[in-house]
């Protein structure tokens, strides 16, 4: 009796404890309670002490000198190291300190390795990264890097800065993250931060449309497709002016023996995965010192990206003998993307061109072992991936078919012989060269000159970025960089025979003739996502470019002059929309005489008289946006009731508001089923009765919803229902997830004074005061002044601590 | 007075131990030091629960102090919407049940082992 009590009562404490101790236990999405509610283990110790900062010395072997690390009031670490490589291990080591676990997420996610730690659910989406070959495209990125000694050499010097914080942390310290999940860190290696650089080139250049065009222009003939899909919107404002010549000969596309397929005379019954929301994106511009009050350059940049916390980005100053440079790096790759030093300023858009190209696999047997190529069955190369899911026992293999064009990603098993492979500019090994993209950083950061500028441009291969530059003596330059592939007229635009060579790019586009401007005579140079050049451009390129943001800036630029860095940031700010400003008059000059009692309703007069800004308290926008969206939907009906079966095109906005104002006779505004064309004032006028029987009144802020996201989409650690204005079409291009997620303006000149802001916090634990304290002040339109320091100290109360290295105690 | 020394070696070796160790020393330290004090079954439970709630609550609550409420707000939002305080409170409570389970057990060990007199 008496052992049955004892016993009973030891194995109720021991299963218990047990149970407390299991992630996930019986079945349950519960994490380990015990260790993760017990104060010497769990979230407790990630609670960290608010306003006390202790100096700390750290010694490693690894390092060759001393590296004196100050941190300012905004935790952002400004490293004072004597060379490079020992600048990179202590950057590797302060990315891993304040984002080890965004880190590791951001490789998992990127390379399919998600369900090792989260399970069955994310199993679809790593099958999916692993069959576009994103290990694959980092692989070849870091053989690129691994040909230059001195690239590579900063790539292993941060690695071994991540990893040596890796190897002190005790399971007490790993970030909250880890212990809500259930799993360890990893160390970190240079494939980690190749792949982390394809995470960006998967964001930036994976976008493509080749399967729905390709359905379209069969769908609707060649002569509808191309007056409803123009390429060129006239309008624009392409980041290279007009005014520039293209003073170089056009290499001439090789004549080849088998003519090109132009495209595939039949439907796609693929779906096409998941792409990057079109409203990614950014804006950057520099203007000389003969528009502005100081007379020397300012330059600015936000880029657009997904919204989330931890944020993207990371601040850092990096000053050795070589740099002195400050602005935002990414966690997990060493250097700074965006910033200034002593001398210049650069900044990034993406480029939106069309890198990505689908070709139409035959297979020549029936178990896809071998494909047509030229005329013969060529065999395919098989990957087997390995996916480890939490909770099987085995893991899934996966077989990936690599062809001469890049993975097979779309796969039908109804239609057993044909499928799609993937032709990525991200998958190519870069050519030899003395450096590549993240040595681009390296030397912008290093640059002194407009020739360092171009000269570092070199490297860059994908994701084509818009890169800005500003000399303090007066230089502005924008350059669009990368790989761009050389193609015939509208070849990729559709998807493409994949059964022969004749098929394939011509090369690549020379880098002495992308389109690039050095001081043009406007004074100012400037990029947001929108077409490269006019039609006038000797090569043909597509891509899927933004229309209104770009023209409203330059529009802007154009008009303004004696410009101060507040004027500057005031842009950067102007939830403007010209797509309102041009859509409105053409709806509303569209209503019909039916609209009479409409136009005397109190919402439609406060839409006549509205300024087009997208405020956040304003709800002129939310009426504007279902108007718009009521009548573009009523307008292609046809092509919407397709979506449900075959992937097609929609017209782009510019393109249906061309359409109103200049065909409102088209066969197209015939309302569904009647046949009868012309019913363009019908149309507009049903969708504005149809948007006001949506429209609740609601401000703009609370209809949009932006919301920034934890990466583990965990509502305790994000910040949700934010009210704050601006939209896609605004240079305030806050849409629901995405925005600006870096806000920089320099004023160049003897002393740089630069402000900056983004929508988180340098440390990546929710437990840290330091995890999203600039949200609040970045929803607000507030910037911070960027501390430049000369040497580690002299900045008094702005500074909380200072971390010293060195190679022993 | 038997019981108020458990207490104090239970918060006292329990941390001690916890610094090194996973969180289930807390238990187990419980039912140990209850076997070694010799206590009732009652006292044991009683004990261990308040020792280890004491410990448990007592440093989170240090940490949540230094911390300004900060993690242990997001925590009880992802909890259910539960106050800072209320976190604290949790966690006393958790350590002090297994605590108290602990303890327990250790007592009824005594009436089985040859050193029970």
């Amino acid at each position: 009796m008496q052992f049955l009590k004892f016993a009973s009562a030891a194995a109720i404490a021991a299963s218990l404890a047990l149970l407390a101790s299991l992630h996930q236990p019986l079945g349950s999405s519960l994490p380990a309670l015990g260790p993760l509610f017990s104060p010497f283990t769990g979230f407790w110790q990630n609670a960290e002490p608010v306003g006390a900062h202790a100096d700390i010395s750290l010694a490693f072997p690894e390092l060759k000198g001393e590296v004196d690390v100050v941190f300012d009031k905004r935790l952002v670490p400004h490293i004072f190291a004597e060379n490079l490589q020992d600048a990179a291990f202590v950057q590797g080591y302060l990315a891993a300190k304040y984002r080890l676990w965004q880190m590791d997420i951001a490789i998992r996610a990127t390379a399919g390795r998600l369900a090792e730690v989260a399970g069955e659910r994310a199993l679809e989406r790593d099958r999916l990264q692993r069959r576009k070959g994103m290990l694959f495209a980092a692989e070849n990125a870091l053989k690129g890097w691994q040909r230059n000694p001195e690239e590579i050499g900063l790539i292993e010097a941060y690695t071994r800065g991540v990893n040596a914080y890796i190897e002190n942390l005790r399971p007490a310290d790993y970030p909250i993250e880890f212990k809500l999940m259930g799993y360890s860190p990893e160390p970190w290696s240079p494939l980690k931060s190749a792949i982390f650089f394809k995470s960006m080139a998967e964001t930036l250049s994976s976008g493509h449309d080749d399967l729905p065009a390709t359905n379209s222009r069969l769908v609707l003939g060649d002569s509808l497709f191309y007056f409803l899909f123009p390429e060129y919107n006239p309008s624009q404002s392409p980041v290279i002016p007009p005014e520039v010549q293209w003073a170089f000969t056009p290499l001439p596309l090789e004549t080849r023996q088998s003519p090109p397929q132009e495209m595939i005379g039949q439907l796609i019954p693929h779906r096409q995965f998941q792409q990057p929301p079109a409203n990614l994106g950014s804006n950057n511009w520099a203007v000389a010192g003969s528009k502005t009050a100081t007379g020397r350059p300012m330059l600015c940049n936000d880029p657009h990206l997904k919204l989330s916390l931890p944020a993207i980005w990371f601040e850092i100053q990096i000053h050795t003998p070589e740099i002195n440079a400050y602005g935002v790096s990414f966690p997990g790759v060493p250097g700074i993307l965006i910033g200034f030093n002593d001398y210049v300023a650069w900044g990034v858009t993406n480029g939106s061109h069309d890198v990505l190209d689908w070709y139409r696999i035959d297979w020549a047997d029936e178990q896809r072992e071998t494909y047509f190529y030229d005329g013969q069955a060529r065999p395919v190369d098989k990957v087997v991936e390995v996916i480890r899911v939490k909770g099987r026992n085995q893991p899934l293999l996966d077989t990936v078919r690599y062809t001469a064009w890049g993975p097979v990603v779309y796969e039908n098993p109804g239609q057993p012989y044909f499928d799609m492979a993937m032709r990525w500019v991200a998958h190519d090994q870069p050519a030899p060269k003395p450096f590549t993209e993240i040595g681009t950083f390296w030397k912008l950061m290093q640059a002194r000159s407009y020739d360092d500028y171009r000269a570092a441009m070199e490297g860059f291969d994908n994701p084509i970025q818009n890169f800005v530059f500003a000399h303090k003596d007066g230089d502005i330059a924008i350059t669009v960089n990368g790989l761009l592939p050389l193609k015939r007229p509208e070849q990729g635009r559709f998807v493409q025979e994949g059964s022969s060579s004749a098929n394939a790019w011509y090369g690549s586009i020379p880098r002495s003739q992308a389109p690039a401007v050095h001081n043009p005579s406007r004074g100012f140079v400037s990029s947001a996502n929108q077409h490269s050049t006019d039609p006038s451009y000797p090569y043909y390129y597509n891509g899927n470019f933004d229309d209104y943001r770009g023209r409203f800036i330059n529009r802007r630029l154009e008009e303004m002059d004696n410009i101060t860095l507040q004027d500057m940031m005031a842009l950067q700010l102007d939830n403007y929309s010209l797509k309102a400003e041009e859509a409105m008059p053409v709806l509303l000059g569209m209503l019909d005489s039916t609209a009479t009692a409409l136009l005397s309703r109190p919402e439609v007069k406060g839409l006549q008289a509205w300024d087009y800004r997208y405020e956040k308290g304003a709800r002129e926008p939310v009426l504007f946006e279902l108007w718009f969206k009521e009548a573009h939907r009523a307008t292609f009906d046809e092509l919407l009731a397709l979506q449900d079966s075959l992937e097609v095109l929609l017209p782009e906005p510019w393109r249906f508001l061309d359409l109103l104002r200049r065909h409102p006779d088209h066969p197209v505004f015939a309302r569904r089923g009647s046949g009868q064309p012309g019913q363009a004032p019908a149309i507009v006028t049903g969708a504005l009765e149809s948007a006001l029987s949506q429209y609740e009144g609601q401000s703009w802020s609370d209809y949009k919803d932006t919301g920034i996201n934890h990466l583990a989409n965990i509502p305790a650690f994000s910040r949700l229902h934010l009210p704050v204005g601006g939209w896609r079409d605004a240079p305030n291009a806050i849409s629901e997830q995405n925005g600006p997620s870096w806000r920089m303006a320099v004023s160049l000149g003897e002393e740089m004074e630069a402000y900056g802001i983004y929508p988180g916090g340098q440390s990546g634990n929710p437990g840290s005061p330091y995890y999203e304290n600039m949200v609040d002040k970045w929803l607000d339109g507030g910037y911070e002044r960027l501390l430049f320091l000369k040497q580690p100290g002299g900045a008094g109360e702005q500074l909380l601590f200072t971390m010293s290295f060195g190679p022993e105690q | 007075m038997k019981v108020t020394l458990y207490i104090i070696a239970l918060i006292l070796i329990g941390a001690g131990l916890q610094m090194v160790f996973p969180w289930w020393m807390m238990p187990l330290a419980a039912a140990v030091l209850a076997l070694g004090f010799n206590l009732k079954a009652w006292p044991a439970f009683l004990g261990g629960l308040l020792g280890a709630a004491l410990l448990w609550g007592g440093y989170a609550a240090y940490l949540n102090t230094l911390n300004q409420g900060v993690m242990a707000g997001r925590i009880g939002e992802l909890f259910g919407g539960q106050s800072a305080t209320a976190v604290v409170l949790l966690t006393a409570l958790f350590g002090g049940f297994f605590g108290g389970l602990g303890g327990l057990a250790g007592s009824l060990a005594r009436n089985i082992l040859p050193l029970s007199d």
